[in-house]
């Protein structure tokens, strides 16, 4: 699904953020990604979600060279990535129902089954009767529940979060990331970037940790598809 | 695309358009309109004078006679159709916005004049003409307006392509501030742009969103300008009406002029669109 080999990246001309990243990702995986702040958590994610080019190495993402595809092709391969903010990026001039079928307008969705599709993924993540109020009214926890709504409902092949726990308390961050164990089982490769070491420790996934802009570990573990080990 | 508007229109980037685009619209219209009234004026006086001649007849000894012999050879002319010697009031009449109507033209020796229409179809030879009153007597001239018209329609042409200029330039003008404007929302919304953006959606896509709020914006401002525009014109119009004199009778301007004219507001939200959308594509060319 995602291979990076010796991946670097650098803003301008600046240092580089990240080293000879190499990872692999396979479908259906689940990783958490780990590191202090600044280690370039969030600049490995952009580049899975295709919002960074790399300044070097070669990336592969759905079995597109990212370097080589054509920049029209790119939106197709976003489509199938789900992502969730820290800040959350919610849209509050938007309904949170608006907020969530985005994805599935930018697609040309059918509207009717935008609206059935919407509804039923705001009932389970337990806001069904808030449809039309406006993302500034919910708590901190809602408007996580609503991000990731928006980031899975056009069912992503891979759901990328970044730091989705830094701005809730343990028992709800324990929740979400319960919740994006129920979306893994589904069949979606799941990347949680994180830097709360407790709430890692506590599941089983493998474990990617970014250290100096580098990608630590034992390298053959992370290639290893299916992994469940931890890393690092 | 179904749903809400994603780009809100309530950023103070984008509030001054509707107006700079209403005056841009009442500029191009006032220059259109001059354009069009001038080319119309332009063709009426070429029409009208194409097929008329006047003969001048010096004050001399003799006058009536030779009047009398003039109008009669240019009566058998073939290739004429009328033949009208002009009373001394009526010439006095010609020269009363310069002279006034004292009793000072009636005692100024004023040349005998002749007016003449010629056939449109098989009009006489000027020449052959100017020949055979020259053998009636001396002081005999045919006047075609030729130099008189060509001076005229050099002027009003040279006029058109100014206004032409104008209009090119309203057209720069506008699309320069559109692109200042576009730029400024397009970096009020990077957020919403760059949200989008990593959803999947496509340049067109966003670019669309621009370029119906640019074209709505364009629109409104080009109805404000039309408005204002046809409430000045209406004023000039009155304005030519009380200036009685060959010219100026014929700056109006046709049903289709008018058409055109209307057509400006739409014409303004395309322009106005177009370049939003070149602009938000440009924009969105640098992101990965």
């Amino acid at each position: 699904m995602i291979r990076f080999e010796n991946v670097g990246v650098r803003y301008g001309v600046g240092p580089e953020v990240l080293r000879d990243i190499n990872l692999h990702i396979e479908p259906g995986s689940f990783y958490f990604l780990t590191g202090a702040s600044g280690a370039g958590k969030s600049s490995l994610l952009k580049l899975m979600y295709l919002a960074l080019y790399p300044s070097r190495g070669y990336m592969r993402i759905f079995g597109e060279d990212i370097v080589r595809v054509h920049r029209r092709n790119l939106p197709e391969l976003r489509r199938r990535i789900g992502v969730v903010f820290q800040d959350f990026r919610l849209l509050s001039h938007l309904s949170i129902f608006d907020n969530v079928a985005l994805p599935l307008r930018i697609a040309g969705e059918d509207e009717q089954r935008t609206r059935n599709n919407v509804s039923e993924l705001l009932d389970w993540v337990g806001l069904g009767a808030r449809l039309n109020d406006s993302p500034d009214t919910l708590s901190g926890g809602e408007q996580q529940r609503v991000a990731i709504a928006r980031a899975v409902i056009s069912k992503p092949s891979l759901l990328l979060a970044d730091e989705p726990t830094g701005n809730v308390d343990d028992r709800i961050a324990y929740r979400l990331v319960r919740l994006f164990e129920e979306l893994h089982r589904s069949g979606t490769a799941v990347v949680v970037a994180t830097h709360n070491d407790a709430l890692v420790r506590r599941f089983s996934h493998p474990i990617l940790v970014l250290e100096d802009s580098v990608l630590r570990g034992p390298a053959d573990d992370v290639y290893d598809a299916g992994d469940t080990g931890k890393i690092g | 695309m179904a749903g809400p508007d994603l780009i809100p229109d309530s950023e103070g980037a984008g509030r001054f358009l509707p107006w700079v685009v209403a005056v841009m619209v009442f500029f191009a219209a006032l220059a259109g309109a001059a354009g069009l009234a001038l080319n119309q004026a332009t063709g009426t006086w070429r029409n009208d004078l194409a097929n008329t001649i006047t003969v001048e007849i010096s004050p001399e000894d003799g006058d009536l006679a030779r009047v009398a012999a003039v109008t009669k050879a240019l009566g058998e002319t073939a290739g004429i159709e009328e033949v009208r010697p002009l009373a001394v009031a009526e010439i006095a009449k010609l020269l009363q916005p310069w002279l006034g109507g004292s009793n000072l033209i009636s005692e100024l020796p004023l040349p005998h004049l002749i007016d003449v229409r010629l056939s449109p179809n098989q009009p006489a030879d000027l020449s052959l003409l100017a020949k055979r009153l020259a053998a009636i007597g001396p002081g005999i001239r045919i006047d075609d307006h030729k130099i008189w018209l060509g001076k005229l329609i050099r002027l009003s042409q040279s006029l058109q392509w100014m206004m032409l200029a104008c209009l090119a330039m309203i057209c720069f003008a506008t699309c320069s501030v559109v692109i200042f404007g576009t730029r400024a929302a397009f970096a009020a919304h990077l957020e919403v742009v760059k949200l989008l953006h990593v959803m999947g959606a496509r340049d067109g896509y966003i670019a669309r969103l621009f370029l119906w709020r640019a074209m709505t914006m364009g629109l409104k401002g080009g109805l404000i300008g039309l408005a204002v525009t046809a409430v000045a014109l209406f004023a000039l119009s009155r304005l030519a009406a009380d200036l009685e004199g060959p010219l100026f009778g014929n700056l109006t301007l046709t049903p289709l002029g008018l058409l055109s004219l209307a057509t400006l507001p739409l014409l303004a939200a395309l322009l106005t669109a177009l370049t939003a959308r070149r602009t938000v594509l440009r924009e969105l060319s640098r992101m990965p």
